[in-house]
């Protein structure tokens, strides 16, 4: 490896630091405040312009003899696009053209002409000498001992030398930051100052040590060379040595151009809370749990039905596990009792008779993480039940269209409604399209969380001897209900009606939902990870398979407070399910908007269609036959 | 009696001098950084360049051993940069071959956090298994750091001259 040439925020210093095996040099930076302007600088013009300043400044009162560091001069042009934090920078090391100069022979290791010895003693002069005569300076062998010959001893401060030079036995030495066989571009420099001094140097054998130091003051990969320098015409036309200056870099590519430095990562505000937000999960992956899939969460695009409690606490949960895709939809606004539980409002959001939920939500969801994608959709879900009137029906099947879309258009579906019956519609939905759907319900102190199975029926997966069903099996929030869903303002068991709860109910059913989620993210089989009937038992004695990476994932989870009790019922599909049944998807597909409407008109409808309303009658007769059994008796 | 295996903050001020001093006759290039109000924001640091032998690319690393309160040991973190000052990420780290750290096992040794003293992304070596290996060479190491270098170069390919090991 070669000298590496550093340019960092300690350059600005007027006083560089003092380091032994480090060489200073002195340099021009010119930052342009446009790339137009960056890109208009004319770069030969530029760069012989600089030359000549640095030429006349060394030509006055030759200043290089007692100062040869001067010699050396370096200049960055440079643009700074601080939107997007591109920093394009172009190096040039300005050295002139003229003279000429050519390798006499191919160069040699410094070993071949100088002794180990005397090597050494080479390496303690350049140790020992000033900083300012580092970079060049001459030696002579004397009866087998190398002298320094600063080059203030040898020339005169007028013109010419000093005393006769005796060009057999004086190398000239520079401080070389080249690696291959070819000397640096100090050396250009060095020969042009020396022939324009002492013009009988021209055209005449020069020998050269380019000295290349390592970190430890090694100077054993030095390299001898053997060089003449020579004025030769520039254009057909003689030049003087300042008329044209070469060193303009290569960049990254080997063309002469501008390099670019892309910095976002390490100064754009919003990226490094965005790698920050994520190196959290990364160090789940990296220390605990190695097989976790950290971009699974990051594609994933979740749809929150409801912008209330749940729905703040989920999505603050979903961002914390790494999503970044997020769509609300509710058609409420924000009312000044919201934003003490619902931790995504504020007061401000209040005023004015309060911002849209769905648009205020996904608002601040950006507040909190800029890289969040996060839109909230202002609609109304029509309900079973709900009979939709003549002027509403127009804007009742434009809400559906926008409701199907969205749910198309994602790949989970959070329930986090108020009401059981607004369930309804997006279950049938999601099921329709075979989407992930993760369900919370509150009560007063309890909750429910459950995610729904999006198979077919299918009787002969689940009998009574299994431990488990498979997830595509699994019942959905309507599975377990023998009546359709109506007007849930009559009493109701406390998960179907969501009115007033513990704030705790929320947080943690809202949490719970978005671990389910993302246990079902992280296991092999997905949506259609088993659920076992009891999970009660040591997660040891469950079978690998039926655990994802984060353990096994349950059907359902109810909760409750007043005994801080939590149990995980099991439960299968129910082929007359008046939400995710065939009858009903089936209808749904043949008849749709037509199909809804008349739901929606009367709920008792879906137990025609589903055969429920025999089942009732049915149920009835058995309890009369059992009654009389015991009459009997 | 319970020996304690953990060093304090003044065991591991006196390495760190002691290892600068030999570090300078060597011309190692390590340098203390003392922070007089705060010892415990005290640590040593070396700055290098590597060169990648794949693409002949040049890196520039910054080496900080400091004292980890939590674990009571010296840890080891360290940034890499490109020429053009850019950090380079966790992932372009494990597949640099200057590091030889089993894929398999490379989270787990070095991960990316937010440095105990400078509040910005280093990668650190996780300090959970240097106590008990230090424990080990404690009472025969003159110098903890260069037992606990010793440690690590397996890991990570730290010259580290013999010199150092001399009294």
């Amino acid at each position: 490896m070669g000298a590496v040439f550093e340019v960092d925020g300690t350059s600005f210093n007027k006083e560089p630091e003092d380091d032994q095996l480090y060489t200073n040099v002195k340099g021009t930076l010119m930052n342009k405040n446009t790339m137009e302007e960056f890109k208009s600088i004319e770069k030969a013009t530029f760069l012989s312009v600089v030359g000549k300043e640095i030429w006349a400044r060394i030509q006055e009162k030759n200043i290089w003899i007692n100062k040869p560091s001067s010699l050396l001069h370096f200049v960055i042009i440079s643009f700074a696009d601080l939107k997007k934090f591109n920093y394009y920078y172009w190096f040039g090391f300005p050295s002139p053209m003229q003279p000429t100069v050519y390798m006499k022979d191919k160069s040699l290791s410094i070993a071949a002409i100088f002794s180990p010895k005397q090597i050494a003693e080479l390496a303690q002069i350049y140790k020992c000498l000033d900083r300012e005569q580092k970079c060049f300076f001459a030696v002579t062998k004397e009866n087998d001992t190398i002298c320094v010959k600063t080059l203030s001893s040898i020339l005169d401060l007028k013109k010419g030398p000093l005393n006769n030079i005796d060009l057999s036995s004086m190398y000239f030495v520079f401080n070389d930051p080249s690696n291959v066989d070819n000397p640096g571009w100090p050396l250009r420099m060095y020969l042009a100052v020396l022939t324009d001094h002492c013009p009988s140097l021209l055209e005449a054998d020069i020998k050269v040590i380019g000295l290349r130091c390592n970190a430890t003051g090694n100077i054993e990969s030095s390299r001898y060379f053997l060089v003449t320098a020579a004025m030769e015409d520039v254009k057909n036309k003689p030049c003087t040595v300042s008329d044209f200056w070469v060193g303009w870099e290569k960049n990254g590519k080997g063309s002469f151009g501008p390099r670019v430095a892309k910095m976002s990562a390490s100064l754009d505000p919003v990226i490094l809370a965005d790698t920050a937000s994520d190196l959290n999960i990364k160090l789940m992956k990296w220390r605990l749990a190695p097989d976790i899939n950290v971009d699974v969460m990051k594609s994933t695009k979740c749809l929150l039905l409801g912008a209330g409690t749940l729905g703040c606490h989920v999505a603050r949960d979903l961002l914390a596990w790494g999503f970044r895709h997020i769509t609300f939809i509710d058609n409420g606004k924000v009312s000044y009792s919201n934003p003490t539980r619902q931790v995504l409002y504020n007061f401000q959001d209040c005023l004015n008779g309060g911002r849209d939920k769905a648009e205020a939500a996904a608002d601040s969801l950006r507040n909190i993480l800029p890289t969040a994608v996060s839109k909230g959709i202002t609609a109304h879900i029509p309900m079973p039940g709900h009979p939709i009137g003549a002027s509403l029906k127009e804007e009742t099947i434009s809400n559906i269209q926008l409701i199907t879309k969205a749910i198309a258009d994602h790949d989970v579906i959070f329930l986090l409604l108020d009401t059981r019956e607004a369930r309804w519609l997006p279950t049938l939905i999601a099921a329709h399209y075979g989407k992930i759907v993760i369900n919370a319900a509150l009560g007063f102190d309890s909750y429910l969380v459950m995610r729904h199975g999006i198979g077919d029926f299918n009787p002969d997966e689940t009998s009574v001897s299994s431990t488990w069903i498979p997830g595509g099996s699994l019942g959905c929030y309507f599975c377990n209900d023998v009546t359709a869903p109506g007007n849930s303002m009559k009493d109701r068991t406390l998960d179907q009606q969501c009115t007033v709860t513990r704030p705790g109910v929320a947080a943690i059913a809202g949490a719970l939902a978005v671990e389910i989620l993302v246990g079902l993210l992280q296991h092999p089989l997905r949506v259609n990870a088993p659920a076992v009937y009891n999970l009660n038992s040591d997660t040891e004695d469950i079978p690998p398979e039926f655990q994802g990476v984060l353990g096994p994932i349950p059907h359902t989870i109810r909760g409750f407070l007043h005994s801080y009790q939590t149990v995980t019922p099991t439960c299968a599909k129910f082929k007359q399910c008046i939400a995710c049944s065939e009858v009903v998807i089936n209808k749904y597909m043949q008849e749709n908007i037509e199909f809804l409407l008349e739901v929606f008109n009367s709920g008792n409808y879906l137990e025609e269609v589903t055969g429920l309303h025999e089942l009732h009658l049915a149920a009835e007769m058995t309890d009369i036959l059992t009654f009389s059994d015991e009459d009997e008796e | 009696m319970m020996s304690a295996t953990t060093i304090t903050i003044e065991e591991f001020l006196e390495a760190a001098k002691e290892f600068v001093k030999k570090s300078e006759k060597v011309c190692d290039g390590w340098a203390l950084k003392l922070d007089k109000t705060d010892i415990f924001k005290t640590y040593i640091k070396k700055d290098t360049f590597i060169e990648c032998p794949d693409t002949t690319a040049l890196y520039k690393i910054e080496y900080v051993i400091f004292y980890n309160l939590s674990y009571g040991v010296p840890s080891f973190s360290f940034n890499v940069w490109n020429s053009s000052g850019m950090l380079i990420t966790l992932d372009d780290i494990r597949r640099m071959s200057f590091l030889q750290i089993n894929q398999k096992d490379f989270y787990s040794v070095i991960t990316q956090q937010e440095h105990p003293i400078f509040q910005r992304p280093y990668f650190i070596v996780h300090p959970c298994h240097t106590e008990t290996l230090l424990a080990a060479f404690r009472s025969s190491s003159k110098n903890i750091i260069v037992t606990f270098l010793g440690l690590i170069t397996p890991l990570i390919k730290l010259k580290l001259p013999l010199e150092f090991g001399y009294q």
